[in-house]
């Protein structure tokens, strides 16, 4: 299909914050494993390249909703892991309270059988 | 040591990128870094690998399209920006001031030889002048 990516990308990254958030709330991640645990929790359904994952994570730490740290790894390598904090959890459960709403509506729309003058 | 491959997909990246080299280096940061620690665990990539591994660079470029410009990122761009002047400016100076001292120890060892080659010549035009 000729919008195939597009559509595919553009359902995917509206999300990505959020589920990076949620994972966070787990446990403090870095690049590849945030990559690697978003295709495992998700089954699959969110397999995105690591380097698309910087712009959200650095949006996200631009905004204070989470917070970059160094760990050594290995000998003299440095690894940059990401750490949710309080104002990262209130966003979250805010953002998600508000999808619950969107997706009941959405939900509540795709069902919809009836014709354009129903009230 | 920077593979030029690696340097060569994060330039790449940043063509993409529509802000200041500044601030670009600053949105870059932390991928940079993923990038040469990705380097020295598998050893040197080719672009068509990080492309695989990472993604292409136009889609890593877009992935931080509404990155807002904060007065954090705008410090740190002004930073790398005053860092790099001054760089530059001590890199030419280094290099006038190396310029300068082979100009001097040049001239110096000229002068030496212009004198000797004016006393042996003048010494020739004596030793003619002699003969005459």
């Amino acid at each position: 299909m000729k919008y195939e990516n597009e559509i595919r990308e553009n359902v995917r990254m509206g999300y990505v914050e959020l589920l990076i958030l949620k994972m966070l709330t787990k446990e403090d991640m870095y690049g590849y494993q945030i990559r690697q645990e978003l295709d495992k929790r998700t089954g699959g359904a969110f397999q995105v390249k690591e380097g698309s994952l910087y712009g959200p994570l650095y949006r996200m730490s631009e905004r204070k909703l989470i917070v970059a740290h160094k760990e050594l790894v290995g000998e003299k390598r440095f690894r940059n892991y990401y750490s949710i904090n309080e104002s990262g959890r209130e966003y979250l459960e805010f953002a998600l309270r508000e999808m619950e709403t969107v997706f009941a509506g959405i939900d509540m729309l795709l069902k919809w059988e009836g014709s354009a003058d129903e009230k | 040591m920077k593979n030029k491959v690696c340097q060569k997909y994060l330039r790449d990246i940043g063509k993409n990128l529509s802000c200041s080299a500044g601030v670009k280096h600053v949105l870059l940061h932390d991928f940079a870094e993923r990038i040469y620690c990705y380097e020295a665990e598998v050893g040197e990539a080719s672009y068509d690998k990080l492309c695989v591994e990472f993604g292409a660079p136009e889609d890593i470029a877009k992935s931080f399209e509404g990155a807002a410009l904060s007065d954090n990122i705008r410090s740190r761009a002004k930073k790398y920006f005053v860092t790099k002047i001054i760089a530059v400016a001590l890199a030419v100076a280094l290099v006038a001031v190396t310029a300068l001292l082979i100009y001097i120890i040049k001239e110096a060892s000229g002068t030496t030889v212009v004198s000797d080659a004016y006393e042996s010549v003048s010494g020739i035009t004596n030793k003619i002048t002699y003969k005459k």
